[in-house]
């Protein structure tokens, strides 16, 4: 198994591009490492720079404490799945699998021994004769996934290998991925921009935006204490609510006395934020009072966006109750705010609010 | 007032129109492709005093020239045209490859094909001349050959530089239409095959090549085509000498026709080698869709 680490490495494109900016980061032996980011933040990059599709510009990249800059693609004993799957078009999908094997003159018998394994797990063995043109989506990932493991390499790059299935198949193959890549043990990249995903799938995540990294840890963490306003928003699904802190009489409405103190003086040093996750306002107890403006049905739980006016403006926050509650838009409603769960932002930095 | 017509008004008027717009292309095939041919086909069975014979036939067949003809135009196009695909692939690998300046060579590489035939083989007779041509100059002062040789007066060599002044000028042409090939190749299986450690061997054998079978069999097709009718190089380098050396079925009918002014020899030999091409094309087809089955993405 291998182990991968960064050390200050840059890709950039012509004058303007920084794909990835100053990266640092370690993968374990082993690990199931998630790169998490928007669409264009430089995941895909990252990616080819591990697999020597693309040189850095600047930099390191190791592996088990060897630099591998100067290796070409083909010498660094890497698996990875591309976004497209770049399944060849005019093999079937034995030969797709068996492709690696070949390149290390495998004999015949043992390449049929293990495609014929690796389709077994993958439950594609009675797809073995198709052309990828004949395959669904799904099937398709699956072959690539199978080409992919079937060498048993020491690290697996995954470029959103779900990101062009349906919603359905998605959430299925999620975690049969994961469960895979946990038994076959080796160290594992994995690309998405759905954070979903990351929170569902990873060890750790590094999450980037505009080429930089912004947070590397585990899912929890990455949750629960976001490093700033940009990572804050991008992980969870409904986004965090964000208040701004403007001045004292509008904060008293919604927070404790202690809390408003503090606020008020960081309000000195830049611009103040409030975080709230929707999970952490509850409804019907408390003293803050609103209208609720939109109720989104999402299953089990409804969706509420209420509406509270604070002294100097209105403000709107939403928050989850569960679907037995009668409740209806144009509804008055009183709610509260689990204090111990909120995340402060100073000029968009995570800081700690003490009180 | 007119009566009710089997065609609505505005259909005749679009009737009309479609009529306008047909009329001038059945006009013009009809004067210059049908009637010449018709004629042709029909002279090659005629007499002089224009009854029907087999005899225009009977004449070609047995005698000796048209074979050899036959035997040169094949020789020639599968010479040329393997010698020519070959290189073209070459070069096309090359200019696929990303370097500095590829736009400008892929330009400069084109003007051999740009160039009339004529005017290139013009430029080849000089070149290939015995008395003050370079080319057998040349050879003779690396000591490649022990005096300048008659290249155009040799009946082999004569044969060889007809085929090497076709390579000049079509291997660009093959070159380009392989490249166009090669590009429609995704870039992520390359790289696909490369993570999976393959070398460059490998990818040109497990992808490249076979992925490129349908660009190769319609070059392959155009250019074998092209070859067999070659006409306008021949006449102008060597006029299908030394002998009867370089002459193929084109310029053959051309001497029987405008020279010897035998007509219907010269129609006869025409219809066999429409044949020729005929057999050919039904070949090409029919191996083009068992290959296309075979390589089908
Ligand atoms: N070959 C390239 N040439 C120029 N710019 C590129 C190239 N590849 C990627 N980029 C740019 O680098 C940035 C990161 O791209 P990418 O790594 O593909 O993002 P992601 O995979 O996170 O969506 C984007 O702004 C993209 O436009
Ligand atoms: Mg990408």
């Amino acid at each position: 198994m291998h182990r991968l680490e960064f050390k200050k490495v840059y890709k950039r494109f012509g004058e303007k591009v920084i794909a990835v900016n100053n990266a640092n980061f370690f993968v374990d032996e082993g690990e199931f490492v998630t790169l998490l980011g928007p669409s264009g933040c430089g995941k895909t990059t990252t990616l080819r720079l591990i697999a020597g599709l693309d040189r850095t510009s600047e930099g390191e990249i190791l592996i088990n404490d060897k630099i591998i800059n100067a290796l070409s693609p083909s010498e660094r004993d890497i698996a990875m799945v591309f976004q497209s799957y770049a399944l060849y078009p005019h093999m079937n999908v034995f030969e797709n699998i068996a492709i690696p094997l070949q390149v290390r003159k495998m004999s015949k018998s043992d390449v049929k021994t293990r495609v014929g394994s690796i389709a077994q797990m993958l439950g594609i063995s009675t797809l073995l004769d198709r052309k990828p043109r004949e395959l669904s989506g799904g099937q398709r990932q699956r072959v690539a996934i199978g080409r992919a493991l079937v060498r048993e390499p020491n690290l697996f790059l995954l470029d959103e290998p779900l990101a062009n299935l349906d919603a359905i198949l998605r959430h299925r193959m999620r975690g049969e991925l994961k469960a895979l890549f946990h038994s076959v043990d080796g160290t594992t990249i994995y690309v998405t921009h759905d954070q979903e995903e990351a929170l569902a799938m990873s060890d750790k995540i590094v999450v980037m935006n505009y080429g930089v990294i912004q947070q590397i840890g585990a899912p929890e963490e990455i949750y629960k204490r976001p490093v700033n306003k940009f990572v804050a928003v991008f992980v969870g699904n409904p986004q965090i609510n964000i208040i701004e802190a403007k001045n004292a009489e509008d904060m008293s409405k919604l927070f404790s006395s202690s809390k408003v103190n503090a606020l008020e003086k960081l309000t000195h040093d830049g611009k103040v934020e409030i975080g709230i996750r929707p999970e952490n306002i509850v409804l019907g107890k408390g003293n803050i009072f609103g209208k609720v403006t939109l109720i989104e049905p999402m299953g089990a739980n409804l969706l509420v966006s209420v509406e509270t006016a604070l002294n100097s403006e209105k403000i709107k926050v939403k928050l989850f109750i569960s679907n037995t509650v009668k409740i209806s838009e144009g509804d008055d409603v009183n709610f509260s705010i689990k204090e111990s769960e909120l995340l402060f932002f100073l000029n968009e930095k995570r800081v700690d609010v003490e009180g | 007032m007119p009566k009710r017509s089997a065609i609505p008004n505005h259909e005749k008027g679009y009737f009309r129109a479609v009529l306008g717009f047909v009329a001038p292309v059945v006009v013009f095939f009809t004067i210059f492709q049908i009637y010449p041919l018709m004629k042709n086909v029909w002279l090659s069975f005629t007499t002089i005093k224009g009854g029907f014979t087999l005899n225009n036939y009977y004449q070609i067949l047995t005698s000796q020239s048209f074979w050899q003809s036959t035997w040169i135009t094949v020789s020639f196009s599968l010479i040329s045209v393997s010698i020519e695909m070959l290189i073209g692939f070459v070069f096309a690998l090359l200019l696929n490859e990303e370097f500095h300046g590829r736009k400008a060579l892929r330009t400069v590489f084109l003007i051999p094909w740009a160039l009339p035939t004529a005017i290139m083989a013009t430029g080849w007779k000089f070149l290939l001349q015995h008395s003050y041509g370079p080319f057998p100059w040349l050879l003779y002062w690396l000591h490649l050959a022990k005096s300048p040789p008659y290249f155009l007066s040799t009946p082999n060599l004569a044969f060889i530089s007809i085929i090497m002044a076709d390579a000049w000028k079509t291997v660009p042409f093959c070159a380009l239409l392989l490249l166009a090939g090669l590009q429609a190749i995704p870039k992520d299986l390359y790289e696909a095959m490369q993570v999976d450690g393959a070398g460059w061997f490998f990818q040109l054998r497990k992808l490249t090549i076979p992925l490129m079978i349908p660009a190769i069999i319609v070059t392959l097709m155009f250019r074998f085509l092209q070859a067999f009718g070659v006409f306008d190089l021949i006449w102008v380098l060597t006029s299908g000498g030394p002998g009867n050396a370089t002459m193929a079925l084109s310029p053959f009918i051309y001497q029987q026709t405008f020279n010897w002014l035998d007509v219907r020899a010269g129609a006869a030999t025409s219809v066999m080698m429409a044949i020729y091409i005929l057999v050919l094309v039904v070949i090409v087809w029919t191996t083009r869709s068992y290959i296309g089955r075979r390589y089908a993405q």
